[in-house]
């Protein structure tokens, strides 16, 4: 016996649905094939995940980079565009593409041994920060707050 | 085979979900751990005269301040002009990653700052 014999004997053995080693194969092999699409899509949305989680992470050290640039401004609108610009530069460093990027300070305390308190939204596409071609945006924010510099240069 | 796939798959999914939360967790844990170590280098620097340092036990307590405010305490150390900052290590609770039998993971931060006596260019 030859193995083209073999495989054909195999093949005989499924067209009579004799319930044995190959037809369960078969079986599970249909099942891949039915759930590959799926896992396809389970992909893709983990993949979808992981980009978004990263890219919140990003937005999250924006708002420490916009605190860090606040504390240390002389005055509270040198302070807001401080903030804003560090944050923008962060994230364009971390490769995150917001759609719009809004830096928000509180400046209630802004005085030597106050506080300053950031928030930094970014709206980001889902084609372009998860999975291409996926519709909607998302906002990702983060917050962030620090002291005041006790000892920076009003002007 | 499909229940070791989807259990395969919920792993890879909790790796990704919860080491995503992990890590923004660490950043702002970061953040807090670098204000509190300017609060406590800042400070530090105030000496009674210019030039000179306050004493450490204040710094100390200024950048714990800092920490226990944040929600998120920690212990401060003074090494020469040097304020290190250490936050505690604390429990995240994780979501996906507990259908595996993994409920937490740990996030801890460190971070220093130094008293200098010269002005701050932003």
């Amino acid at each position: 016996m030859n193995k083209a014999m073999l495989r054909s004997e195999a093949r005989h053995g499924l067209g009579r649905r004799r319930p044995g080693r190959e037809a369960e194969s078969g079986a599970a092999e249909a099942e891949l094939v039915m759930l590959a699409p799926l896992l396809l899509v389970v992909a893709g949305l983990i993949l979808a995940m992981a980009r978004l989680g990263l890219a919140r992470s990003r937005v999250e050290d924006a708002a420490g980079a916009a605190v860090s640039a606040a504390v240390v401004a002389p005055t509270a609108s040198a302070a807001q565009s401080a903030a804003s610009a560090a944050a923008r530069q962060d994230l364009a460093a971390g490769g995150v593409t917001c759609t719009t990027t809004v830096v928000h300070l509180d400046l209630s305390s802004f005085r030597p041994g106050g506080e300053v308190w950031a928030r930094v939204a970014c709206t980001v596409s889902l084609s372009s920060a998860a999975v291409p071609g996926l519709p909607g945006s998302v906002v990702l924010a983060g917050t962030g707050a620090g002291p005041v510099d006790p000892y920076r240069n009003p002007t | 085979m499909a229940v070791v796939m989807v259990l395969a798959l919920l792993t890879v999914a909790g790796l990704v979900v919860d080491g995503a939360r992990a890590e923004s967790a660490h950043i702002s844990a970061l953040n807090e751990a670098e204000q509190a170590a300017r609060v406590g280098a800042a400070t530090l620097g105030a000496g009674p005269r210019r030039g000179t340092l306050a004493p450490s036990g204040e710094a100390v307590a200024a950048a714990e301040a800092w920490m226990a405010r944040g929600g998120h305490p920690g212990t401060a150390t003074v090494r020469g002009n040097e304020v290190l900052v250490t936050i505690d290590p604390f429990p995240m609770p994780t979501t996906l990653l507990s259908v595996v039998g993994i409920r937490q993971v740990t996030i801890s931060a460190h971070a220093s700052a130094r008293a200098v006596d010269q002005p701050v260019t932003p």
